[in-house]
């Protein structure tokens, strides 16, 4: 699953590390969720998006939604 | 933590914990070439208790420095080193009771049992861990290692034991187990899955 974490991320200056925290989960964990390494739980991506204050499928993108576009 | 200070960090402890095993080879060296009595064994149990300690403490520093530090791995590191203390003590009591009480019937058994509490503590201490573990992502990599581990006994025991059967390969015991696990285990830990 595709996701927009990084930028968002850029967009506020802020690091993993940052983002981790206000997360209360690892670097580790923020980075595995970034590099599509691993999907998050559906509460973990909730509290993501409410963290950018975004809707939830404004931070990550779904996997038919992604092929169907031809990406 | 800057990249620098990490890769730092990673070389330190790469150094320590190859200085630590190039000692113990030495130590045990030591102890197969030259009879060094119980003095020589307690000298050993004591050095191997004092680099696993330095070794928990130095990895739990990494982890923190690294901001992949969790409660439920600290609380972890800690029971497995209660573990192991109790285990060398409880190997090193029931092989000295059995040589020198030579015990029979049930106090025989709750001797030989002695060995096998710090191993079940560990049992305990890696169950702890996926019940304890807030971290999703962590829980989801230490769940991964264990299947990983079990299925690297469970293969490993299944070849051994046909081998064994068709008399190819010595006994092997089935306490065995335990560490066969726990390098499966250690082994998936340290490889990085590429996708969950």
């Amino acid at each position: 699953m595709n996701n927009r974490l990084k930028v968002l991320r850029a967009e506020r200056n802020w690091s993993q590390g940052d983002l981790a925290d206000r997360l209360g989960v690892s670097r580790q964990s923020v980075n595995a969720i970034e590099t599509g390494k691993y999907d998050p739980s559906l509460p973990l991506a909730f509290r993501i998006a409410e963290l950018f204050g975004l809707a939830i499928e404004q931070v990550f993108t779904s996997p038919t939604q992604h092929q169907s576009r031809g990406f | 933590m800057a990249s620098a200070d990490r890769a730092s960090s990673r070389t330190g402890f790469a150094a320590l914990v190859i200085a630590e095993a190039v000692v113990l080879a030495i130590g045990a060296a030591a102890m197969i070439f030259y009879d060094l009595g119980i003095a020589g064994a307690i000298g050993m149990a004591v050095l191997v208790a004092a680099f696993t300690y330095t070794l928990f403490r130095a990895g739990e520093r990494r982890a923190i420095e690294s901001g992949n530090f969790s409660p439920a791995m600290g609380r972890y590191n800690r029971r497995m080193l209660a573990a192991g203390a109790i285990y060398v003590v409880g190997l090193f009591t029931a092989i000295w009771a059995h040589d020198e009480l030579h015990p029979n019937g049930l106090a025989a058994f709750a001797l030989a049992s002695l060995p096998s509490v710090g191993v079940l503590w560990m049992v305990y201490a890696m169950g702890r861990l996926l019940a304890e573990e807030e971290d999703e992502y962590q829980r989801h990599r230490h769940i991964r290692a264990s299947l990983f581990g079990l299925g690297t006994l469970l293969t490993l025991a299944t070849i051994w034991g046909f081998f064994e059967q068709f008399d190819l390969v010595p006994h092997v015991p089935t306490w065995a187990a335990v560490p066969v696990f726990a390098l499966g285990l250690g082994f998936a830990s340290c490889s990085p899955w590429r996708r969950s």
